[in-house]
C-alpha cells in the first residue's frame, strides 16, 4: 500500500517504521524542516517538507496514487481538511484522522473519514478500565473503541457466582464469549453453570463494560 | 433576521457592523477579545468570546436559531471545520464562507448550503470586468 503520514514526533516515526517493515510505501509530510531532516536521514521514506493543508504539498507527496492518508496533527481543523482534501481532490479512498476533541468524531465520520481515532476517549476508557478492577484483563478494543473484549475473574460474592447463565440479569447486548475454567475453554449456553474464581471472556459495548463487571467481578 | 457571524477581523467586524446598522440581529464570536475593537460603536449586537470550533461556544452564539452564517476567520482550515459543524450538527440554512486560498473553494462545491467567497477570485474578477468594460487604454 501506499500511504502517506502527516505530522511529526515519535509517533510518526515509529509508525512509518512498522509500515515500512511490513512491506507498505510511506511519505511523510511534515512542515517542520529540522523534524522533516531528521526522519529523512533516520528512515527509508520518502519525507517531504512542507504544510499538509497546501494542495501542492499533498500533489508533491503523491496523493494521487495514495491508497491511504493518516492526518495525526493536535489540530482537528487541521486534521480534517487534509483528509477531505486528500479525498476530494485525488481521490483517496481511505483517511484516518486523528480526533482530540471527542465532539468531532461523529462529524468526521459523516464527512467520510474512514478511520477515526479518537485520543481523548480511548485514553480515558484504558484509565478507567486499570481504575474499575484488578480482575479485568485483556481488554481490547475495535473500531476505534465502540466494542471490547475483555475479561473477569468471577468473585465469590458477586451476583453472577453458582448461578446458570440464563438466570443472571444481564443486558442483552453483552455477549459471554467463553469460560474459562482451570485453563480449559468452555462455550457458555444458557445452562452453563458460573462459579467464583472462572474467568468469563465478555464482548460488549464500552457503555456496559461496567454493568458486566459488576455482575461477575462484584461490587468494589 | 438572525446572523451569526464567526470571526471579527477586519471583514467580520465591517459586515457585523453593516448588518447590525440595517436592522439584523447580530452575533459575532471571536477568540482574541482585543477584536472587538474593531467593531463600530453603534454596533447593537451580541460579543461572544471563544473557539467557534468548539460545539459549546456555537451553542452560547444560538447558532440553532440562526438564519445565516457568516464564517470569516483568516484561516480556511477552521472555516472549514466551522462551517461542516454548522451544516451537519445544526442544520444552518444558510452558510456563507470566506476562503483565502483559492484552490480551496472546489471543497465546498457538494453542498448547496455553503456560498464561498474567495476574496482573491473577487478581486481578480472586478478588475478583469473593470478592464474589459473599458477596453485597453
Amino acid at each position: 500500500m501506499e500511504i502517506i503520514l502527516v505530522g511529526g514526533g515519535k509517533l510518526i516515526y515509529h509508525l512509518a517504521k512498522k509500515l515500512i517493515s511490513k512491506g507498505h510505501f510511506v511519505t511523510i509530510i511534515n512542515k517542520d524542516r529540522k523534524l522533516a531532516d531528521d526522519l529523512a536521514r533516520e528512515i527509508k521514506a520518502t519525507v517531504v517538507f512542507g504544510d499538509a493543508t497546501d494542495k501542492k504539498v499533498l500533489e508533491d507527496a503523491g496523493a494521487y496514487k495514495a491508497d491511504n492518508l493518516v492526518s495525526l496533527t493536535q489540530k482537528d481543523h487541521s486534521n480534517l481538511f487534509i483528509c477531505k482534501m486528500a479525498m476530494d481532490y485525488f481521490g483517496v479512498e481511505r483517511t484516518t484522522a486523528l480526533v482530540n476533541n471527542p465532539e468531532n468524531e461523529e462529524l468526521f465520520n459523516t464527512l467520510g473519514i474512514t478511520g477515526i481515532f479518537n485520543v481523548t476517549d480511548l485514553i480515558s476508557s484504558i484509565i478507567e478500565q486499570t481504575v474499575i478492577s484488578d480482575d479485568v484483563s485483556n481488554l481490547t478494543m475495535i473500531e476505534e473503541g465502540k466494542l471490547s473484549i475483555f475479561q473477569v475473574e468471577v468473585a465469590p460474592d458477586s451476583e453472577a457466582a453458582g448461578k446458570e447463565i440464563k438466570e443472571i440479569d444481564l443486558p442483552i447486548s453483552i455477549v459471554l464469549g467463553g469460560i474459562v475454567r482451570n485453563g480449559d475453554i468452555s462455550i457458555p449456553r444458557g445452562g452453563s453453570k458460573i462459579q467464583a474464581g472462572d474467568k468469563i471472556v465478555i464482548i460488549s459495548l464500552p457503555e456496559e463494560q461496567a454493568e458486566a463487571i459488576k455482575v461477575f467481578g462484584g461490587e468494589e | 433576521m438572525f446572523i451569526v457571524i464567526v470571526g471579527c477581523g477586519r471583514t467580520g467586524s465591517l459586515l457585523a457592523g453593516k448588518l447590525s446598522r440595517s436592522g439584523n440581529e447580530v452575533v459575532v464570536i471571536e477568540q482574541n477579545p482585543d477584536s472587538f475593537a474593531l467593531l463600530p460603536v453603534d454596533f447593537s449586537g451580541f460579543e461572544i468570546e471563544g473557539d467557534a470550533a468548539e460545539s459549546d461556544v456555537l451553542i452560547e452564539g444560538k447558532i440553532e436559531s440562526a438564519d445565516l452564517l457568516i464564517v470569516s476567520t483568516g484561516n480556511d482550515q477552521i472555516n472549514y471545520l466551522v462551517s461542516q459543524m454548522a451544516r451537519v450538527n445544526f442544520d444552518v440554512p444558510r452558510i456563507m464562507v470566506r476562503t483565502i486560498d483559492p484552490s480551496v473553494e472546489k471543497m465546498y462545491e457538494k453542498e448547496e448550503r455553503f456560498e464561498i467567497f474567495s476574496q482573491i477570485s473577487l478581486l481578480a474578477e472586478n478588475m478583469i470586468n473593470k478592464i474589459e468594460r473599458e477596453g485597453m487604454r
